[in-house]
């Protein structure tokens, strides 16, 4: 039963875009699929470890400058870039990781937020690498002949295999994670820190890597956002509010699943979309956000374990 | 329960999305503006001054026997859904052009969006030069560009005798739009041969500017330009400058921060003979703009300022290039149709005149499709008896200008 449902689910994600061809509709799925890696990034740090971070769009952003400038600067075609900015953000991580987990609970939380802003005020000021406040376009990608067909970037599709690959790598990480000694490690520091120090763990060690694994995601994710938005500044990927969206797409979705943050994602993305649909464009009001926000409060009140977390609860599945 | 709730809304939301919603033959402008959020106050004055122009050529029987329809899509002022909204009103809606987007990083996505998927996009506030410097064809502006915004102040200095600054400080704050004055208005002074005493950025929403004008006093400078987009910055610059006894020639204020009433209300005597190197919201002293001024507000009860003077003109200039295209049918031949008589755009709105050409900006970018008047369409203002009167050009002006600054003791 669950390896069909995988298999199934495998199916529709790599044929999508070829049964939904309209591209609005691609594109609407690829957001879904870049706010699912963030989601899983934060999962994996806020949800597995416990450790709550309020300033994960770091990490985005980092990954995101670097694959921009390596592309503007020296020429480096996005897709390596897209990796490469997933280490940046990995090896960004370290000293943040070492200085901040060095603090517990609200006041980890509170330094990420620091961080963050420390972060963006290095962006915009340091123009002679990130072009300051006006920010970095990209307005063509090179050429690439794939199986010597050329590939068209004003087409979505390339666009989406890229992140459904990102994403398929994220959740088989995340996966990964849970079963691994780091899994164990970060169930026990979520769990009582103090008892995990007790029997040997090294807590700092262990939520560094974690962090890092995290960072290296949200960075991939931020590589992307360059490579598909095209534009970046430093409000833009630097913001709290992304930090803020990337908690609660994992938590809707369900902390410390493996399919949560898809679940959030699709939730997140598509009921704003129903709700901007619904109200501004058919009744031409302005109340799409209050329903919005209603619905999270909903969420939060009678699903506090997540979408996902219900319905794993209800199937016995694990995961 | 809570299962089917979540099938029906899916159902509801697949099926909102599949009928085109507007089932009468109309033409379609779509226009993402920011309708929620911090921004949304400036979506809801485009609002109003789309839906004025549209009633009024409606009212004339619209473009070619059917009426224009504005489609505002709401992009909360962020950039990845100024995207999403953008590719939604060109591949779902088959808008045939584009106009809005309000603030600069929202536009630019859209410009992209619009460039990339072959749709006229018009411009109609955003003020970034990046927006027309990349050669993007689909992309035409009406309003003038950040660097453009201190012509007036340049020819003013330029023009009347013993107004070149022998010294300047700048002060701004580190938004594109901040930065962007500022070094186009220090290009200028520099190749005049003022020298730059202060060049000192802040960041928005300062509370304290003692130690930086403390620095500003210190050089005595001859005029004292600051940038700010943020009314409480513009304030609060004012304020602390003459407390501390900053004693220049000029005050010169550039930016959205120095225009609005609060600065008349807040400062009070303070504020008299404060430049302001105003947003360009047409002419005063044109019979058309003044009419459009009084229309406006009896059907909305406020004044209309620049973004409201922006969004009319922007629907007029479209409706002038769909009577002017041929419209075959088919929407890519369509598109190209508009674009094409955008190209031949030769006429004048309340703004102003307008005409895209390609010429170099002050600070060397090479615009495309940028309105050729757009060096015009600069003005400086003065607060005057808590009121802000233009002084400068000539052409504009509403009241004679004081220079130098007699409530100043150097």
């Amino acid at each position: 039963m669950k390896k069909i449902v995988i298999a199934l689910s495998l199916i529709l994600l790599f044929t999508a875009p070829l049964i939904v061809s309209a591209p609005f509709f691609v594109h609407l799925m690829i957001m879904v699929l870049m706010w699912t890696v963030l989601g899983a990034s934060w999962n994996i740090l806020g949800g597995f470890t416990g450790q709550v971070s309020f300033g994960h769009a770091t990490f985005l952003g980092a990954g995101a400058y670097t694959t921009m400038i390596l592309y503007l600067k020296l020429g480096i075609a996005p897709w390596y870039g897209i990796p490469i900015g997933g280490l940046v953000a990995a090896l960004i991580a370290l000293p943040i990781g070492f200085i901040c987990f060095r603090l517990r609970g609200p006041y980890f939380a509170l330094s990420t937020l620091a961080v963050a802003e420390i972060i963006r005020l290095v962006a915009l000021n340091w123009e002679s690498l990130t072009n300051g406040p006006v920010g970095l376009l990209i307005t063509t990608l090179p050429d690439v002949t794939f199986r010597g067909r050329s590939i068209d970037w004003e087409n979505k599709i390339p666009f989406y295999y890229i992140i459904a690959i990102i994403t398929l790598g994220s959740i088989v990480a995340t996966y990964i994670m849970s079963r691994t000694r780091l899994g164990a490690y970060s169930l026990a520091i979520r769990e009582d820190i103090d008892s995990a120090e007790a029997i040997g763990i090294n807590t700092v060690q262990a939520r560094v890597a974690a962090l890092s694994l995290s960072a290296f995601f949200a960075g991939v994710a931020g590589g992307f956002y360059a490579m598909y938005l095209r534009y970046i500044d430093p409000d833009a990927v630097f913001s709290i509010a992304l930090s803020i969206e990337m908690v609660f797409i994992a938590v809707v979705g369900g902390l410390t699943t493996v399919a949560g943050p898809l679940i959030g994602a699709i939730v997140l993305v598509a009921f704003g979309e129903i709700f901007r649909e619904i109200f501004l464009v058919h009744f031409k009001l302005v109340g799409h956000l209050i329903f919005y926000g209603l619905m999270m409060m909903i969420v939060i009140r009678y699903l506090p374990e997540g979408i996902w977390g219900r319905l794993r609860l209800r199937f016995g599945s694990q995961h | 329960m809570r299962k089917s709730l979540i099938l029906v809304m899916a159902v509801l939301f697949l099926t909102l999305m599949a009928i085109p919603s507007f089932a009468q033959d109309t033409l379609k402008i779509g226009a993402p503006q920011p309708m929620t959020g911090p921004d949304a106050p400036f979506g809801s004055k485009f609002q109003k001054a789309y839906n004025l122009a549209l009633e009024e050529i409606n009212a004339k029987g619209g473009v070619k026997g059917k009426k224009i329809e504005v489609i505002i899509e709401d992009h909360q002022a962020k950039n990845p859904l100024a995207a999403t909204v953008t590719e939604k009103l060109i591949t779902q809606y088959k808008v045939l052009a584009l106009t809005g987007g309000r603030a600069s990083g929202q536009a630019v996505e859209i410009a992209s969006v619009a460039h990339r998927l072959k749709t006229p996009y018009l411009v109609d506030h955003p003020s970034a030069d990046i927006i027309t410097s990349k050669g993007f064809e689909w992309v035409f502006r009406n309003n003038p560009t950040g660097s453009i915004y201190p012509q007036a102040f340049n020819k003013f200095i330029s023009e009347i005798p013993g107004a070149m600054p022998k010294s300047a400080s700048v002060v701004y704050d580190n938004t594109v739009f901040g930065k962007t004055i500022a070094n186009s208005a220090m290009v200028f002074l520099k190749s005049k041969n003022v020298p730059i005493v202060n060049d000192e950025a802040y960041p928005v929403n300062t509370l304290d500017f003692k130690p930086l004008m403390t620095k500003v006093k210190a050089q005595n400078p001859d005029f004292l330009l600051m940038v700010a987009v943020s009314t409480t910055d513009a304030i609060l610059l004012t304020r602390q400058a003459k407390e501390m006894g900053v004693a220049p020639r000029a005050f010169v204020g550039f930016g959205g921060g120095f225009g609005v009433a609060d600065i008349a209300t807040e400062l009070g005597p303070l504020s008299e003979n404060l430049f302001s190197s105003a947003a360009w919201s047409g002419n005063p002293n044109d019979p058309a703009t003044k009419a459009f001024y009084k229309k406006f507000f009896e059907k909305y009860n406020f004044y209309p300022k620049e973004h409201e003077v922006e969004g009319y003109a922007a629907i007029y200039i479209l409706a002038d290039a769909l009577k002017r295209a041929k419209l075959t049918g088919k929407l890519e031949e369509n598109r190209e149709a508009i674009r094409q008589a955008l190209l031949k755009t030769d006429m004048v709105t309340v703004f102003g005149k307008v005409k895209f050409g390609n010429y170099k900006g002050p600070l060397g970018d090479q615009y495309t499709n940028q309105n050729i008047y757009s060096p015009d369409h600069s003005v400086l203002a003065q607060w005057r008896g808590g009121k802000l009167l233009n002084v400068y050009p000539k052409s504009n002006a509403e009241i004679d200008v004081v220079f130098p600054d007699p409530t100043v003791k150097r």
